[in-house]
């Protein structure tokens, strides 16, 4: 039972962690709250359940919800954000929220107000393998969560790009003075951070089996209450985060606490009290 | 312009690596510069000096393309970067200090370093999958802080080094962009005489390496004995340019300095 619990917190602990990840890439680099991140997230479930049609391998499923994901987030980037950019932060915030709320409306109107299945097919038969502590499906989502949380960390520590994220967050200016093209970096940011998101989707609509137009919106306040716990713009940080919230549900639906505690709230009773005990995150200093 | 000479040095048939064509800057009515026109040629140590206010990191910002001036143009190595923006120009070799420093203060002085070692890929593919940690990239930066005296601080966060310190570390940052033009801006403000005399042994060396050299000073012991050509500028209008000698002993030179300074 407990390792079953632990296994199930850190399969949603991952999820989060690939959700709110972008989130945090975002604000790292343009000090934006990138509300409608949660929506590309859902637009990757979508994306997920018409390519279908084209292939049932998760694989290639995931691949196609990444790249459309990820194209969305630079145009949102552009069109979006960049016009926005020398206004007070509130306005970036703002508008974040029409999209997103645009974004719910678009799936309803283009989809239908139904929960949607999303049956892909996994490769290696992953899915069957069936142990006492972890099932099938959580060995796939685990383990896609871990391939794309190291790719993230490969590019953010180990790449050029990552470097000139880092150096554009700090002083713009001056990282276009050593060359740093800070337009396309931050337009990189987004389609990483929203490619992973676009993953997400898919994964949750595997895991539950369930694509509906609202499925953003719990993540959406969930993963902006793991960014502030994480020290927002801090990436390992926001991991860390996304896995303790998870672990705490889990053992939290199975514990009395839980019978009058909904799930979907503990991550913002740690969000008030880290605000109010440490305001610059569990891991921030300042 | 009675006094603007332009004197043949022993540099002076060299190419022209910069050249600006009558660049006026305004900010909102204040004129910053006006008709500003000088070139610059390939190997000189080009000293700009004036009185505060007088527009010398106007024009440096002009240059590096961090904004368009408001009237002429700028050309390097021939061609126009007026409008090309600061991350093309760094990559053209135009490389800069900061008159205030400004370091990536949460990264370390390699990092810091780094950054500029980084310029030819930024804008390209590679730039997305080439990893920075490549050992001869890092020798390159780790040799360039040798040069500047650092190598012992590579590791330390850029923010917690002393300014004078930060000051050498931008230099080796510049220096990261195998830069053709390197302008410096008030290098020796806050140094030591000591740091002072270093920096000026450094500056020739760079110029030694094939690099040419714009500085903005203050401290006239070392303008005098580095530069090979200085202008004058005096609310934005050059007044004076020549060799050093000929610049100290210039009256309206002496003029705008009195009236500024004494
Ligand atoms: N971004 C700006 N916006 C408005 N005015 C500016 C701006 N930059 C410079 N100025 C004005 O332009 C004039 C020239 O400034 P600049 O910084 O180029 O002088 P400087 O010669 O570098 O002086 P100092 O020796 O004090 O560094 C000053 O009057 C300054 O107030
Ligand atoms: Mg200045």
């Amino acid at each position: 039972m407990f390792w079953q619990q632990l296994v199930n917190g850190v399969t949603m602990g991952g999820i989060y962690a690939l959700v709110t990840l972008g989130l945090t890439m975002v604000y790292g680099v343009l000090r934006i709250l990138h509300i409608s991140h949660a929506g590309v997230f859902a637009l990757g479930a979508y994306i997920g359940v018409v390519a279908l049609r084209l292939s049932p391998n998760l694989v290639v499923v995931t691949l196609l919800a990444m790249l459309v994901c990820g194209l969305v987030g630079v145009l949102m980037q552009r069109w979006l954000y960049r016009p926005l950019l020398g206004s007070s932060r509130i306005v970036p915030l703002i508008a974040s929220i029409g999209m997103f709320t645009l974004m719910e409306d678009l799936f309803r109107l283009a989809a239908g107000p139904y929960v949607l299945p999303l049956p892909v097919r996994v490769p290696f038969g992953l899915d069957e393998v069936t142990t006492s502590v972890v099932t099938g499906n959580q060995l796939v989502v685990l383990s896609s969560a871990v391939i794309l949380l190291v790719l993230a960390w490969f590019v953010i520590n180990h790449t050029r790009l990552g470097l000139a994220w880092k150096a554009t967050e700090q002083d713009f200016e001056t990282a276009a003075a050593f060359g740093v093209n800070v337009d396309r970096a931050v337009a990189m940011n987004f389609l990483l951070g929203s490619a992973i998101a676009g993953a997400a989707g898919v994964l949750v609509g595997f895991y539950y089996n369930s694509v509906y137009p609202t499925m953003g919106s719990v993540p959406a306040y969930k993963a902006m209450a793991i960014a502030v716990l994480g020290g927002l713009g801090n990436v390992w940080g926001t991991v860390i985060a996304a896995l303790l919230i998870g672990i705490i549900e889990a053992f939290l639906v199975i514990s009395p606490v839980g019978l009058f505690l909904p799930r979907d709230s503990i991550a913002f009773v740690a969000l008030i009290l880290v605000l109010l005990l440490r305001p610059y995150g569990l891991f921030g200093r300042r | 312009m009675g006094h603007d000479v332009e004197i043949d040095l022993d540099r002076g048939h060299r190419a022209v690596l910069l050249e600006m064509r009558r660049v006026s800057k305004q900010f909102h009515g204040v004129r910053a510069l006006q008709d500003v026109t000088l070139s610059v040629r390939q190997g000189q140590v080009f000293g700009i000096v004036g009185p505060n206010g007088a527009g010398k990191t106007t024009l440096f910002n002009i240059v590096c393309g961090v904004y368009p001036p408001t009237g002429g143009s700028v050309f390097f190595q021939s061609r126009d970067i007026t409008r090309l923006g600061s991350a093309r120009t760094a990559r053209m070799g135009i490389a800069r200090t900061f008159q205030i420093v400004r370091s990536f203060p949460r990264m370390t002085v390699l990092d810091n370093v780094l950054v500029g070692c980084g310029h030819r890929v930024y804008g390209t593919l590679s730039g997305l999958v080439g990893t920075y940690n490549r050992q001869s990239v890092r020798d390159k930066a780790m040799d360039l802080l040798k040069l500047v005296g650092l190598d012992h601080a590579a590791g330390t966060l850029a923010g917690k080094l002393p300014i004078g310190l930060q000051r050498r570390m931008e230099v080796a940052r510049a220096l990261a962009l195998d830069p053709r033009l390197l302008l410096l801006d008030e290098p020796c403000a806050g140094l030591t005489f000591g740091e002072s005399e270093d920096l000026v042994g450094l500056v020739q060396r760079v110029r030694d390496g094939g690099v040419t050299v714009m500085i903005v000073e203050h401290n006239m012991g070392v303008v005098m004995s580095l530069c090979d050509e200085i202008a004058v500028l005096d609310f934005g209008v050059k007044i004076a340019q020549g060799p050093p000698l000929q610049i100290s002993s210039n009256p309206r030179v002496i003029e705008a300095y009195l009236g500024k300074e004494a």
